[in-house]
């Protein structure tokens, strides 16, 4: 029972590190997709991105920096800088993609379970390629000359961000604790001028 | 993460669970984005930020691809309350014995994921099963989850050490969608692990014995088996008592005499003043596990066993020869752990817990003056002591300290002259060092007549 165990643990362990391993490697190539059409100075800012890559792949450094959301952060500003070309932007968003849904893969899962997890990042992996579709699509349009046009994009763009990023709903204002004057087996201090009080038992009552 | 018990609510039993399956309690758990929402958030915000900036409408490329996978994940309803909880398959066990803790979890709405993740405290240790399990949407009812709608986990623990003690936590973490995350944090029951008793038998007798029926053979003459003289035959004798040789050698008729056979009373005694060693072996740890030998032995021999722990408060135990009184000695004996300045005053001990005429077993290192002090009280109270020296850990001999060597020697010779002179007062002690067991030790005693008058 216990070498059952063990096999499964073993199991479990390299499933998990191959998840994460694939995420390293998506993450690598998303630095490298910039990197080919950076300067050679770029490099440096390359060679960041990368000890960032591998270190969103250790869980305890990735509890104490947000490695991952950094390494993304320098791919965006390189291609930013020195853009790699329609189809190269259109491969790094995909990688960009690849690397964060996989950077979320469980440790602790068997090949079975990560067979089912990775099928669950389908949807969001097919929502990419769709998006990336329509936007190459876009791009391969005449550009237009008029400025309202431009105007109206970028107020597209502002619009697909603030509907796709979801947001916590308000939570609903919780009671206020009862105060100390109001506590069961307290009288609570008489109020200025006169009091109405209701009930039979009260003085006013009759 | 913020995490509210819920009370006053139904408490169903998860589905497929048996009889001895958890119950299960509402938490509401508080919903957050999850690491995923944020990296792909930041990408798409700067990806547009970018292609704003610089004006290049190729950059938006990168923002397209985030957006639509959260656009795709943001509508999934997520539950405010789950239902969850911890059982253990016994919340008293032994030391070694292995326990079976069931997580459950269940939740009105389908999650994605879910991780159980244990936390265990120091002395218990992990048997089977992975610390961290993770649990998919889509398990299927053979993988022992309940699908879709929660998820469940067994782990087999070891206590390792005696005492009240919790075993640990669990730390569960719930997704939706991905990109929301929510915590919990379950505790367990207390298990108390009673200590595991070396093999021992009831070698050690008082000279004065209870009136009660036992095992102990008495210096009266009685109706037991075990033979003590031979005396002229009176009428009234068995004829099966007859001695036929001395009968014919003497001429007259002889008859065997056999002693009486009566309990004992024990009171087993925990110096709790000072505790030296590691975790697991520590004296205190030593002790217990030795008192619980000793009065098991006891009691399975129908004498009375009490407990007295010095340490704290002073804290006894009646006598009692009940099979339950082994499980009340050691639960007696779970709290001697105490650090305390106070000098125990036995005098408060009542007659019916420490009685007279008792033979008095206390385990202790002898390392403090209020335990010697506790030891010579007794002993001129007119009880039959016997101590077992139970410090298997000698102070180190730093060899960077030229005179840590003599210190350590004086420092045994001390110990070996309070032996001597507790001796002297009639109170025998017998280390038990790691290499003995505790029979072994105290069997040398067994022909030493134990003085129960003052010394």
């Amino acid at each position: 029972m216990n070498e059952t165990a063990a096999g499964r643990r073993g199991l479990q362990a390299s499933a998990g590190r191959g998840l994460h391993a694939a995420a390293g490697l998506g993450g690598l190539l998303m630095l490298a997709v910039p990197a080919l059409a950076a300067p050679t100075a770029a490099l440096a800012l390359t060679g960041a991105g990368t000890l960032l890559v591998i270190g969103s792949l250790v869980t305890w450094v990735s509890r104490q920096v947000p490695a991952g959301t950094l390494a993304t952060g320098i791919a965006v500003i390189q291609c930013a800088a020195w853009p790699p070309g329609t189809l190269g932007l259109a491969a790094e968003g995909l990688l960009m993609l690849g690397y964060v849904l996989l950077l979320d893969g469980p440790v602790p899962i068997g090949s079975a379970t990560a067979g089912r997890w990775l099928r669950g990042q389908v949807p969001a992996g097919a929502a990419g390629l769709v998006g990336t579709g329509a936007v190459l699509a876009a791009l391969a349009a005449p550009p237009a000359a008029s400025p309202w046009l431009v105007l109206a994009g970028l107020a597209a763009a502002v619009a697909a961000y603030l509907i796709a990023v979801p947001r916590l709903p308000r939570l609903p204002r919780q009671p206020r604790p009862p105060s100390a004057h109001n506590t069961p087996g307290r009288r609570r201090p008489a109020a200025r001028g006169p009091v109405r009080r209701a009930g039979p038992s009260g003085d006013d009552a009759s | 993460m913020r995490v509210q018990a819920v009370t006053g609510r139904a408490a169903p039993r998860l589905p497929g669970a048996g009889s001895a399956g958890p119950r299960l309690t509402a938490h509401a758990v508080t919903w957050r984005a999850a690491p995923r929402l944020r990296r792909l958030a930041t990408v798409s915000l700067l990806a547009l930020l970018a292609a704003a900036v610089t004006g290049r409408a190729g950059l938006l490329l990168l923002a397209a691809p985030a957006l639509a996978a959260l656009a795709v994940r943001r509508g999934r309803p997520r539950p405010a309350t789950v239902q969850a909880e911890t059982a253990l398959s016994a919340t008293r066990c032994f030391e070694g014995e292995e326990i079976e803790l069931t997580v459950a979890l269940v939740s009105p709405q389908i999650l994605d994921e879910v991780t159980l993740d244990l936390e265990l405290a120091g002395s218990i240790t992990l048997v089977a099963g992975p610390a961290a399990q993770t649990v998919l949407r889509g398990a299927r009812p053979g993988d022992g989850q309940p699908a879709g709608r929660g998820a469940q986990a067994v782990w087999l623990l070891r206590p390792g050490t005696w005492g009240r003690r919790t075993p640990g936590l669990v730390r569960i973490g719930c997704r939706s969608g991905g990109i929301w995350q929510a915590g919990l944090e379950l505790g367990m029951p207390a298990v108390e692990v009673f200590p595991h008793p070396p093999p021992a038998r009831p070698w050690l007798v008082p000279a004065d014995l209870r009136r009660r029926i036992g095992e102990h053979a008495a210096r009266t003459a009685g109706g037991g088996v075990e033979f003590s003289g031979i005396r002229e035959h009176v009428p009234g004798d068995r004829l099966r008592d007859v001695n036929w040789a001395v009968s014919r050698r003497r001429g007259r008729l002889h008859a065997n005499q056999r002693a009486a056979e009566y309990a004992a009373d024990l009171i087993v005694m925990i110096d709790g003043f000072s505790e030296v060693g590691p975790a697991g072996d520590s004296s205190i740890d030593v002790s217990v596990r030795g008192a619980a030998a000793v009065a098991s032995a006891y009691l399975k021999a129908g004498d009375q066993v009490g407990a007295v722990a010095l340490g704290g408060m002073l804290r006894w135990l009646s006598p009692g020869a009940s099979s339950r009184q082994f499980y009340r000695i050691a639960e007696r004996l779970f709290d001697v752990r105490n650090d305390s300045v106070v000098t125990p005053d036995l005098d408060r001990i009542p007659r019916t817990a420490l009685p007279p005429g008792a033979l008095v077993i206390l385990f202790s290192p002898l390392l403090d003056q209020r335990a010697i002090g506790a030891v010579t009280d007794l002993r001129e109270r007119g009880f039959a002591l016997v101590v077992v020296d139970v410090l298997r850990h000698e102070p180190p001999a730093l060899s960077r300290y030229p005179v840590a060597a003599l210190t350590v020697r004086l420092w045994r010779l001390d110990r070996a002259a309070l032996r001597t002179s507790l001796a002297g007062l009639g109170v025998p002690v017998v280390p038990w060092s790691a290499d003995d067991a505790l029979d072994a030790v105290i069997a040398p005693l067994r022909r030493v007549a134990v003085p129960a008058r003052r010394p």
